[in-house]
């Protein structure tokens, strides 16, 4: 880490906590008048976020594609800006924070705990594919997130409902049939961006190691992940999946996503994929 | 029974079996120990461990999870599915995407149509309707007394040509998998290749169809790059059949036609000479040599035998040879020589120097590198681009752009005209609502316009 990307990140992280916190604070006391300083204050945890990935560019020369720090930096990034997008665009979902940020705390937290050095860009990373594979990679987690954001807010605002207890705030969130409209957009969302990333991978993969695809253990979860989403698709459109199942469902595949990001190459050793350990 | 079978063969509930248990057994390949992905030794390692286990599960062909016959049964069945499905539901797609005028309902009574609007029109027509719906994007059919009004409305064919995508995959996939060939090169600084199959290391992976490449080609320059330690390139230059120089680096292999030559390794193949005491050369060779990274390697050279060490960027500390970065900015030669086992000279030397061997000398004339290609011939390609191209596509038209629908009636009352309208949309519950929010939203303005 520079000098200034170590303060700018420090400071986003620190803001992200305190907006995490005000996020729990105004879904555990049903204040939601909270909620626009939240957005101001996560905004500004995303300038300094966005400072500190501005910071690591200049001192490293290209923007943080590889290691497991730069995947937090940057997917924490994407899934920060898209919380504030769906914050701003719709507006009764805005406490969708709670499930995002600390999803943000967590992902940066454990990037900055393996390997923040600074490096210059390895060979094998030298591709225009690999700017099509990482974004699109990044697009579809912050949006396989945000599904699962909303499934929690689904969750909350239903588990209510059945103890037949209508809160105010939680009514704000929209209706049911929003929020799981919601969900579904996103997961759309994802599963889209999921397969451009998968495509681009696989060209890539060709002129680096000679073959669309390897069967490389990241490669294998990416396509699980993948199917895992366009099972939940199926389920939905063709099996009437809604509501809380799919709510749930929404919470369980991110676990898949989750893996293959951060889990797959801290057991598997003998992926050709570059996240570098330090 | 035949009939239940094919019924389920067709169904969707066993397209999600199957996709389930093809990701059962992907999550497999994390958990049972699998030949691609460990080394040789390590494998059998583990095999003489356990070998009651492993002979279950090579009987199984679950250490090869990928290639084994349940996994290879259950993708035929997926595409058997696949096709059964798709011959299920191409006439109900067409049916969709065609228009009947017994799709047009009555806007105030259709159950199919969730969301319902009633709006006065005041002084504005039929015509008016027409337009803020054909300004919307809508296609129009029936006439004032009933309409019916639908967008993206070829948007159900799109799920037809996201699983053709697959099957453009598959194809793909059969015609490299035969006509694949795959052979690694090692080219030392003005060496020519030709095609020949014996300059492959080890045994290249022939075609089941077609020929083995032909192309042929110089290796003109290598030019490593490294940065802090980082490989950051490997730029090689390449001069072709016809004398035109090609450049290739990792992640940008020279292409030609449909072969494509892949920089993969890089070493050292230094121009060693053995000279007698009065300077005369008795043998000598460029040898390529695997050193790369502190590795040791051997040769054989005028019946000596010769370990090779490399360091990049040498220094001397406390009288030991190291390599102070990754950089070759002071490449350096450990060469130790023995005969018959006792070793008779050691020393470090760079390009241009010598130590003598026996009553012998040995030069280091020069330094060069050589490369490892990896050399890949296959047909097919387009074929798995077309197949990706479709399958993005379609998605983004299928789940994107999908299909809303609205019904329409306008009646005239004693207070003016009545229009009513009822609208659904594929996939989304409230887009219908949103949707008729806005036309009513564009019929306002039209009417202050």
């Amino acid at each position: 880490m520079s000098f200034y990307e170590s303060i700018f990140f420090w400071t986003a992280l620190t803001i992200y906590c305190l907006a995490s916190g005000g996020f729990c604070y105004a879904v555990v006391f049903r204040n939601d008048r909270v909620l626009g300083k939240l957005l101001a204050i996560t905004a500004t945890g995303l300038g300094m976020h966005t400072a500190a990935i501005a910071a690591r560019y200049a001192a490293q020369g290209h923007l943080p594609w590889s290691s497991n720090y730069d995947n937090g930096l940057m997917g924490g990034w994407f899934i920060v800006l898209s919380t504030l997008y769906v914050c701003i665009r719709h507006k009764p979902i805005r406490v969708i924070g709670i499930a995002t940020l600390p999803a943000v705390l967590l992902i940066m937290g454990y990037g900055v705990m393996r390997n923040p050095v600074l490096s210059p860009l390895d060979a094998t990373l030298k591709s225009f594919w690999l700017f099509f594979h990482v974004f699109f990679a990044w697009l579809s987690f912050g949006a396989y997130v945000l599904a699962m954001g909303v499934g929690v807010l689904y969750l909350l605002r239903e588990k209510k409902e059945r103890a037949g207890q209508i809160v105010e705030f939680y009514q704000r969130f929209g209706s049911n049939d929003y929020l799981d409209d919601m969900m579904f957009r996103y997961l759309v969302f994802g599963f889209i961006t999921n397969a451009v990333m998968i495509v681009a991978g696989a060209i890539w993969a060709k002129d680096l190691w000679g073959s669309y695809w390897s069967w490389d253990p990241i490669e294998t979860w990416s396509l699980i992940s993948w199917l895992m989403y366009g099972v939940a698709i199926h389920l939905r459109v063709t099996m009437g999946w809604r509501g809380s199942r799919f709510a749930w469902l929404m919470i369980a595949a991110l676990m898949t996503v989750i893996i293959n990001f951060f889990g797959v190459s801290l057991i598997m050793k003998s992926t050709v994929h570059v996240f570098r350990m330090g | 029974m035949m009939n239940a079978i094919s019924k389920y063969l067709a169904s969707l509930r066993f397209t999600l079996t199957l996709i389930i248990s093809l990701t059962t057994m992907f999550l497999l390949s994390f958990i049972l120990p699998q030949k691609e992905l460990l080394k040789k030794q390590d494998y059998l390692q583990m095999k003489a461990g356990s070998p009651l286990f492993f002979s279950v599960m090579e009987t199984l062909g679950l250490t090869e999870v990928y290639t084994s016959p349940v996994t290879l049964a259950l993708w035929c069945f997926f595409f058997l599915n696949l096709v059964m499905v798709m011959w299920q539901r191409i006439p109900l797609v067409l049916k969709r995407v065609e228009t009947f005028p017994e799709k047009i309902d009555d806007p105030r009574t259709a159950a199919s149509y969730p969301m319902k609007l009633a709006v006065t029109l005041e002084d504005r027509s039929y015509g008016a309707v027409q337009n803020v719906l054909a300004r919307a994007g809508y296609r129009i059919f029936g006439d004032a007394e009933r309409f019916y009004a639908v967008k993206n409305r070829l948007s159900p064919l799109a799920t037809l040509l996201f699983h053709l995508s697959f099957f453009l995959i598959l194809l793909a996939g059969v015609i490299t998998t035969y006509t694949k060939f795959v052979g690694y090169l090692e080219m030392g600084v003005g060496e020519a290749f030709h095609g020949e199959l014996s300059r492959y290391k080890g045994s290249p992976r022939m075609p089941k169809i077609g020929a083995p490449p032909s192309t042929g080609l110089v290796l003109e320059s290598v030019q490593p790059q490294v940065e802090q330690n980082v490989a950051t390139g490997l730029v090689v230059g390449l001069r072709d059949d016809r004398g035109m120089l090609h450049t290739a680096d990792i992640n940008r292999p020279y292409k030609s036609g449909v072969t494509s030559f892949l920089v993969n390794d890089l070493g050292v193949a230094p121009l060693v000479v053995i000279q007698d005491e009065r300077g005369r050369d008795l043998d000598g060779a460029y040898v390529k040599l695997d050193v790369a990274k502190g590795k040791k390697d051997r040769f054989r050279l005028y019946g000596y035998e010769i370990e090779a060490r490399y360091f990049s960027d040498h220094l001397v500390v406390d009288g030991v040879d190291q390599s102070g970065s990754d950089a070759f900015s002071n490449p350096a030669m450990r060469l130790e020589a023995s005969k018959n086992g006792v070793m008779i000279a050691a020393s470090t030397l760079k390009a241009g120097e010598s130590m003598s061997l026996d009553g012998n000398r040995l030069v280091l004339r020069e330094m060069p590198f050589w490369v490892r290609f990896l050399v890949v011939k296959q047909h097919g390609d387009w074929l798995a681009y077309a197949g990706f191209i479709i399958a993005t596509l379609a998605l983004c038209w299928r789940l994107f752009l999908y299909r809303r629908e609205i019904v329409g009636a306008v009646e005239q009352t004693d207070t003016g005209i009545d229009l009513y309208l009822a609208c659904r949309c594929e996939f989304y519950r409230t887009a219908a609502s949103q949707e008729l929010n806005r036309i009513n939203q564009l019929l306002n303005n039209s009417a202050v316009g």
